[in-house]
């Protein structure tokens, strides 16, 4: 999927440790070099997708985040500090990553992902990582990652509790098979330990790496969910609805 | 025959507890079951299976055992089988 670029020895002193995980090596190093991938919101979740995406040396992130930094922020979105109150959240992600990976390209976008940008913001990447807190912002991603046919890591978390899954248009279910509307009982604002936020972050990190550099078995077809408050994780199979309104017709 | 009911996110908040074991009758299907689970639970509980006709909420993820299966899927059900309930989250 993703180009594959030489990397300087700078990068494989850098990376050494990684690329001997079997499977990956420098192929696939040279594969995250030249992936871009856009994450819906830098809050508690999209924080840590997009640090562990910046340290493991991905090319380019897009990072699409409204707003300003506010002290109820600072327990969970881990690229926000006290020192960047009242400042763009976008700006503080972007110091925040290069300070991590300073050969890493960003693209701060300080809106949220809307009907109306979703489409040129898909365009620029090759994956998307959701972790927007609304499901407006996330259905609107969705018909955009089938339409462009752009791998989508779908996560999200509530609570002690989380679920994820990857899915890959025509394949495997979009979010609008599994959640077909809005539920009603969801609401804007969540009980959340930047620890659980973390926890899926990090898989989310994970299932990214594994589609773009394609080793691994990706989240594909499956739905993993867990409970931080007594451990349990379930990884369970899920299917694409044929009567679906967003990917019904993609084969 | 008995059936293990185990709730996940907003339904476990809603429902205080995170299982529970039903009988039903071997004729019940999974529509049925969230039918007779809405019948007893609080508003709240209620609300996140059924809409104000009774008809399962669209958005409601039902998994039996480890596999998902829609509303409108026949699937039979035996003796000891997990009915996951969900509610979608979108925390991030």
């Amino acid at each position: 999927m993703s180009k594959r670029i030489p990397l300087t020895d700078e990068e494989r002193a850098v990376y050494e440790w990684q690329m001997w995980v079997d499977d990956f090596g420098e192929a696939g190093q040279k594969k995250l070099k030249g992936a871009s991938v856009l994450i819906s919101r830098v809050g508690g979740l999209g924080s840590v997708v997009a640090y562990e995406l910046a340290a493991a040396g991905i090319g380019t992130l897009v990072l699409a985040h409204a707003g300003n930094v506010k002290s109820s922020d600072l327990n969970r979105q881990l690229l926000m500090t006290h020192d960047w109150l009242g400042k763009p959240r976008v700006e503080s992600a972007e110091r925040r990553l290069k300070d991590l990976n300073p050969r890493l390209n960003i693209v701060a976008v300080a809106e949220n992902v809307s009907e109306e940008n979703a489409a040129g913001l898909v365009e620029q990447v090759d994956l998307i990582v959701d972790c927007a807190p609304l499901f407006e912002e996330r259905f609107a991603m969705n018909r955009q990652a089938v339409l462009q046919r752009k791998p989508l890591v779908e996560c999200a978390m509530f609570d002690l509790e989380a679920s994820i899954t990857t899915a890959l248009p025509g394949e495997t279910p979009c979010l609008a098979c599994l959640t077909p509307e809005k539920p009603a009982a969801w609401t804007r604002e969540f009980p959340v330990f930047g620890a659980v936020s973390g926890t899926v972050g990090c898989i989310a990190a994970m299932e990214a790496i594994k589609v773009l550099a394609g080793f691994g078995e990706p989240l594909t077809g499956k739905m993993l969910t867990f409970d931080l408050r007594d451990m349990t994780f379930s990884r369970r199979s899920i299917t694409r609805n044929p009567a679906c309104r967003v990917c019904g017709n993609v084969a | 025959m008995q059936l293990k009911i185990r709730y996940e996110t907003l339904l476990k908040r809603a429902a205080g507890v995170a299982r529970q074991s039903i009988d039903v009758a071997e004729t019940q299907d999974v529509r049925d079951i969230v039918g007779e689970l809405a019948s007893q639970a609080n508003n709240k509980v209620r609300s996140m299976l059924v809409d104000a006709a009774g008809n399962m909420q669209p958005s409601l993820l039902i998994f039996v055992n480890d596999c998902q299966v829609n509303a409108s899927d026949s699937c039979p059900l035996s003796d000891g089988d997990e009915i996951t309930l969900m509610s979608p989250i979108s925390g991030g």
